[in-house]
């Protein structure tokens, strides 16, 4: 669609062109339609990738041509206000037809939405768990009791002096071979992105995963781990317990968070970082030596 | 006024059918294991708890909703790049007047052992005990905790909220944990400790004290 197509903003459009979904800046699905107030800048417009529109306050200077661009005065109510058109038309997510694979077992307590839900052979999904619209579970997926997929929390990000407050729109895609243990919250994607679980990854009790965030294979999360919206994990990762990981960041493959690490930065691969805030672990041990 | 017995998948034809006792109060969305579940007098069950097999419960416990008892623990193999589960078939012991919070996840012992919680401790909300834990008598334990496997609390113990304690470790009789401490060593009776990665209280007020004056302070 292109942004012509949204409704009352015919005047503020500087530069028309096409866009997919709504996003932001640091991270998210190629083809997005992003808030950038004046506020929360500068950009680095050179090094945006995937940011197909603009809706700001300022002048944009040195912008790549083909970005389409919208003009007015409050960009964060009118992107809220794009969303929500989004969402009531239907733009994120066509609905499907529930499917359930062979020798599924869903307990009886334990809540299934009623249609755009696909289940593979061999799932498992206990006690009171909740699998909301638009999910998608691979094989032998297991969800544990008191588990929430698809959780429609709603997604909050600070953006410039402002705060977003939305309601998501994306779904959960859980791969092959995933378990989730007692009580944990998968959010739902935030736009039209999904939050994705790569195969045979492990996830404890009590953990949570925010909206957009995707996790590569064979990763474990111990329990009580807080993941924060639109990170991406690679494989192999481990995530002790108590960590809790910023929104927006990276975590490269086969790294290391220790227990009750509070990361704030993008974690490269094969390192392994410990504290509050987190820096690698061998300088933390260095220091806590110093003091004991 | 009982919930929903029912079979669930770890089932053994040893195991006797579950038995609850006199004046305990089961909510009607409460889900307990058909078999290997005995549960004590006067003792109260709230909404959508999960009881799962191998579980034994004294008189007077109180367990809040979404509480969910004898999961399987988090233990896996790493065979040809993939997990593989460790079945667990342990037991959990709770013991009389204990009060497990809304939310709480006790999993069950891996083989041997027991995961146990003494009498009269109480949980608060949100907190793991894992695999094969045993927490003393007459401790609290703050909400968030996170309390790794195989690990001891001693009794009379205060772990302050969203405090985590690592694996294989001893916490001795009447010790704290501050609030989001990091247990990585054993902590001593009577020792009070704080900090990720924990220090005992001295060490650690006289390296904020550091922090809060000197700006070159800190790691």
């Amino acid at each position: 669609m292109n942004v012509s197509d949204i409704p009352e903003l015919d005047s503020k459009i500087i530069r028309n062109g096409p866009f997919t979904t709504l996003g932001f800046f640091k991270r998210g699905e190629s083809g997005r339609l992003i808030c950038a107030p004046g506020a929360s800048g500068p950009y680095d417009w050179a090094n945006a990738r995937g940011v197909a529109g603009i809706i700001t306050d300022i002048e944009i200077e040195n912008s790549p041509k083909d970005m389409a661009i919208i003009k007015v005065e409050d960009p964060v109510r009118t992107f809220l206000r794009v969303h929500e058109w989004m969402l009531k038309e239907g733009k994120y997510f066509a609905p499907f037809e529930k499917q359930i694979g062979k020798r599924v077992k869903i307990d009886p307590s334990a809540k299934v939405a009623s249609d755009s839900v696909r289940i593979g052979d061999d799932c498992e999904i206990g006690p009171n768990a909740v699998v909301e619209r638009n999910a998608i579970l691979g094989k032998g997926v297991n969800v544990g009791p008191g588990s929430i997929i698809g959780s429609g929390a709603p997604f909050m990000q600070r953006v410039g002096e402002d705060t977003l407050r939305l309601l998501p729109g994306g779904g959960v895609i859980l791969e092959d071979e995933v378990e989730i243990h007692a009580n944990c919250s998968i959010c739902r994607g935030a736009f039209k992105e999904n939050t994705v679980i790569g195969r045979n990854t492990r996830i404890d009790n009590l953990v949570t995963i925010g909206h957009g965030t995707s996790i590569g294979e064979v990763t474990a999360i111990a329990a009580s781990a807080n993941i924060g919206a639109f990170v991406e994990i690679g494989k192999g990762v481990w995530i002790g317990p108590n960590a809790a990981v910023d929104d927006f960041l990276s975590i490269g493959d086969k790294a290391n968070i220790s227990i009750g690490a509070a990361v704030v930065e993008d974690v490269a691969r094969e390192v392994k970082v410990s504290g509050n805030f987190a820096i690698e672990h061998s300088r933390l041990i260095d220091f806590i030596k110093k003091m004991r | 006024m009982f919930g929903n017995i029912r079979r669930n998948r770890f089932l053994s034809p040893k195991r006797k059918k579950s038995f609850i006792g006199e004046g305990t109060y089961l909510d009607a969305t409460a889900t307990i294991s058909l078999k290997g579940v005995n549960i004590g007098k006067n003792c109260v069950i709230k909404e959508h708890a999960v009881i799962y097999t191998n579980t034994e419960i004294g008189d007077n416990v109180t367990i809040m909703p979404g509480a969910v008892i004898g999961g399987q623990g988090f233990v896996y193999i790493k065979i040809r790049s993939s997990y593989h589960a460790v079945y667990h078939s342990g037991n959990v012991q709770i013991g009389s007047g204990a009060v497990i919070g809304s939310m709480t996840c006790i999993d069950k012992s891996i083989r041997k052992g027991s995961t146990s919680i003494g009498e009269n401790t109480v949980l608060e909300e949100g907190i793991h005990v894992a695999h094969n834990v045993s927490i003393g008598s007459d401790s609290w334990i703050g909400a968030g905790a996170m309390i790794a496997g195989h690990t001891h609390i001693g009794a009379k113990s205060r772990l302050w909220r969203n405090c985590s304690i690592v694996n294989r470790v001893n916490v001795g009789d009447g010790a704290e944990v501050f609030n989001g401490a990091v247990v990585t060593r054993e902590v001593k009776p009577g020792d009070t400790v704080a900090g990720n990665f924990a220090l005992t209280i001295e060490k650690f007020n006289s390296w904020m004290k550091i922090l809060r004056t000197d700006s070159r302070g800190g790691p």
